[in-house]
């Protein structure tokens, strides 16, 4: 039941990150908000087992492998790393606490993208990496941030919910 | 003295029918205002009614008049682009944008039209927009039902275009970031370059078909010493977050391009 809840949100926010509804939440005509990713630091840091949550982050970024023009393989590559390192360091951060949630996030997002952009620039090199980290990657590592006290309390109690009625069957 | 009782008792007796009939009639009025009461009060009862299943009607005939609104609209933008593809000289597949590229660093599209229906890898992709046709990009990645398209926009993308009044060529570069232009750059500085100036494609290189519009030229940054300018700075024809609709160029022939050409 809980595998289902993770599935559907992953495909709701992919759904928002690859359609004209991400135009909804663009702030100043460029910034994006990464929804795949917030969903990726929901599920690591809900999911008591690592592998689930590594496995998470490796299928959705297969998922956005498929449907990126990037070098294939590094999201999938990338978004296992990133479910290491949240499962790593949930612990250490309190993220029910607004300012620890948007601190933890914010730092995820910042170092996922420097990768990402460090390596696609680096191999392919379709990408300039300073231009892109200073106006895309750092503006919607904070606008993850900001999001992720808002999202991730609603998402947790729709978990909660299904894990409460889960035990019961 | 009997007629005289009788005239006397029939004197009485209308008397009192004219008392009587006058509180008949008083009943009978106040019957009938009781009456017409209750009748319009049924009468409401009923008109409030009618009022709210004309309402109703009137809803789902202004729902109605809002879809056939939308369907004309619908139409008339198919009519438009029917026409349009008819009108152009190339074998051309029509697409529906389906979505974009997860990732903000990459100006990419994604089109429901795949290997299935004959497009193939590197293969230019135009659209049809306020009257005039305008290059989106080429196709990058080709599955069986949908493809990968990148936009003139992107970082990665290179154009060869040349100045429709002067003829002079140089390459359209896309400027990524979400940027509303493209940089026109390797133009030489002979040629006289003014706002508004219509930029096209040259067809060098085969890709893409000679004299599909590209742009307006919106600014010339002659700052750098040099042979050619630092940058022409391009408005796409193609307004990008208003695209729907694509058309895939399946093969293009000189002597089609040549016909397209003459005015």
């Amino acid at each position: 039941m809980i595998y289902l809840f993770y599935l559907s949100i992953i495909l709701i926010a992919n759904i928002i990150q690859t359609t004209d509804i991400i135009k909804f939440f663009t702030l100043m005509e460029q910034v994006q908000p990464n929804f795949i990713l917030l969903i990726v630091i929901f599920v690591n840091i809900q999911e008591k087992n690592p592998i689930v949550g590594e496995g998470t982050g490796f299928f959705v970024g297969l998922l956005e492998d498929f449907l990126s023009v990037g070098l294939f393989g590094l999201n999938a590559f990338l978004k296992t790393i990133i479910s290491f390192v949240v499962n790593l360091f949930k612990d250490k951060f309190y993220i029910e606490n607004f300012f620890f949630a948007f601190l933890f996030v914010f730092l995820v997002s910042i170092v996922y993208s420097f990768f990402y952009l460090i390596l696609e620039s680096v191999l392919v090199g379709n990408i300039v990496f300073w231009k892109n980290f200073i106006q895309l990657a750092f503006p919607s590592a904070l606008y993850n941030g900001i999001l992720a006290p808002f999202i991730f309390p609603f998402l947790k109690r729709a978990h909660n919910k299904i894990m409460f009625f889960g035990k019961g069957k | 003295m009997i007629v005289n009782s009788t005239t006397f008792l029939e004197k009485t007796k209308i008397f009192f029918f004219n008392i009587v009939s006058e509180s008949q009639s008083f009943f009978s009025d106040v019957e009938n205002s009781i009456g017409d009461f209750w009748y319009s009060i049924k009468k409401m009862r009923d008109i409030k009614k009618e009022l709210q299943l004309s309402y109703e009607k009137i809803q789902l005939l202004e729902d109605a008049s809002i879809e056939i609104d939308e369907l004309r609209k619908e139409n008339k933008k198919l009519k438009t682009l029917l026409e349009y593809k008819n009108s152009i000289k190339f074998n051309t597949i029509s697409a529906t944008i389906v979505g974009k590229d997860p990732k903000n660093y990459f100006d990419t599209i994604i089109v429901d039209k795949g290997k299935k229906d004959g497009v193939e890898k590197n293969m230019p992709v135009i659209a049809y927009q306020n009257g005039e046709n305008g290059v989106v990009g080429k196709t990058l990645e080709v599955g069986m039902n949908f493809s990968k398209i990148l936009l003139l926009t992107d970082n990665d993308s290179y154009i060869s275009a040349l100045l429709q009044k002067s003829g002079y060529t140089g390459l359209i570069k896309g400027k990524g970031l979400k940027k509303h232009y493209v940089s026109f750059i390797y133009v030489e500085k002979n040629a006289l370059v003014n706002f508004g100036d219509r930029v096209i494609t040259s067809g060098q290189g085969g890709l893409y078909p000679k004299g599909i519009n590209i742009g307006l030229v919106v600014d010339v940054d002659n700052s750098k010493s040099g042979f050619y300018y630092n940058e022409i700075k391009v408005l796409p024809i193609i307004n990008f977050s208003k695209l729907e609709q694509v058309f895939i160029i399946q093969k293009h022939q000189s002597e089609e391009l040549n016909k397209m050409m003459r005015p």
